[in-house]
């Protein structure tokens, strides 16, 4: 091999592994998705008369057990209801976005899916780019315990496991936002 | 996705609130979402929602939704009517005044296009290949219910 085809072969090499590294991500809901550690400077309000939340047991997409400890990891909780078929549900993906990127790890948000069908789910998380964690529910035992009758809704669980607020079909970012100004203290 | 017997005043009111749905709803349809001259399944599952929202059956009609296939077979089990389900809406299911409230009590319509379905004949009515309710076709009946409509000439209807 001449040393201009070993460069070239170097470079087509380093090209594919650049290319292969910016692809790999983690699968969408898994562990990987879990809060990481709260920012400084960040305090909760609990809300005092608020009912203790429902369990949240259950196993995210990639089979890691959860706890409502696990997945609100000490702040407020934004659990979002939904299945892969319901077209509201996908709209409703942009408010979670909003509330993620203005709160970031301040708040933290997971997703309870009913879907029995995991391909269909694992379509949805890729389509609507879901960034949470995603606990499986196909006998809606949760979904039951948060009495929702039909997706998309919100729960709102403070930061001492206290929930809040339901709101079914989902809520708006503003409605949220409200909330949260209530529950949470940042600072700067 | 069982159904329980109905009492007879329960039958006769939701007979009511759905005769009520059928007129009360004609003048709430939205841009092309339903085409007011076809085939339509109509949820009648009461739950509270925004008027005119996207809906799917409410629990226990949960398998009730868009990408579902919702199939009719007639009395010789001949396949009349195949459709997969788009978004449902959300329609008055009585004329009660509730104020400013967002939500009210509703049933999940979904449309299902053009049938060719024979006056007075029965059909079965099935999501996903789960039988949910029998459908007596008649002139004017455009609507095929989930839970059916009772039928006080079929036997056991009550």
């Amino acid at each position: 091999m001449t040393p201009l085809r070993r460069a070239a072969a170097v470079v087509a090499a380093a090209t594919l592994a650049l290319t292969l590294a910016a692809c790999t991500t983690e699968p969408r809901g898994g562990a990987a998705r879990l809060p990481g550690a709260i920012p400084e400077g960040t305090s909760y309000f609990p809300v005092a008369d608020a009912p203790a939340a429902p369990s949240l047991d259950g196993r995210l997409v990639d089979g890691t057990a959860v706890d409502l400890d696990a997945l609100a990891a000490g702040r407020p909780l934004l659990v979002q209801f939904m299945a892969s078929w319901c077209s509201t549900c996908a709209g409703q993906q942009a408010v979670l976005a909003d509330v993620a990127s203005e709160y970031g790890e301040a708040v933290a948000i997971a997703q309870v899916s009913g879907d029995t069908d995991p391909d269909a789910l694992t379509t949805y998380l890729d389509a609507e780019q879901v960034g949470d964690p995603v606990v499986l529910d196909p006998e809606l035992q949760i979904w039951r315990a948060y009495a929702v009758t039909e997706p998309p809704m919100t729960a709102l669980i403070d930061a001492d496991g206290r929930l809040v607020k339901l709101w079914p079909g989902g809520a708006d970012a503003a409605r949220i936002r409200e909330q949260l100004e209530q529950m949470v203290s940042r600072a700067g | 996705m069982g159904f329980r017997p109905i009492h007879r005043s329960a039958l006769l009111a939701a007979t009511l609130l759905s005769a009520v749905a059928l007129t009360g709803c004609a003048g709430t349809t939205t841009g092309d979402s339903v085409d007011a001259d076809g085939l339509q399944l109509v949820v009648r599952d009461g739950h509270l929602r925004e008027l005119g929202a996207s809906c799917s059956g409410a629990r226990p009609y949960l398998g009730i939704h868009a990408g579902a296939e919702l199939t009719l077979h007639d009395g010789d089990g001949r396949e009349v009517l195949a459709v997969v389900l788009g978004d449902g809406e959300a329609v008055k299911v009585d004329d009660i005044d509730y104020g400013r409230a967002p939500r009210i009590p509703t049933f999940c319509r979904f449309p299902l296009g053009t049938a060719s379905l024979d006056d007075g004949a029965q059909y079965t009515v099935s999501i996903d290949g789960q039988v949910v309710a029998e459908h007596r076709a008649d002139a004017d009946g455009t609507m095929v219910f989930v839970p059916a409509l009772a039928d006080p000439t079929i036997e056991g209807s009550e």
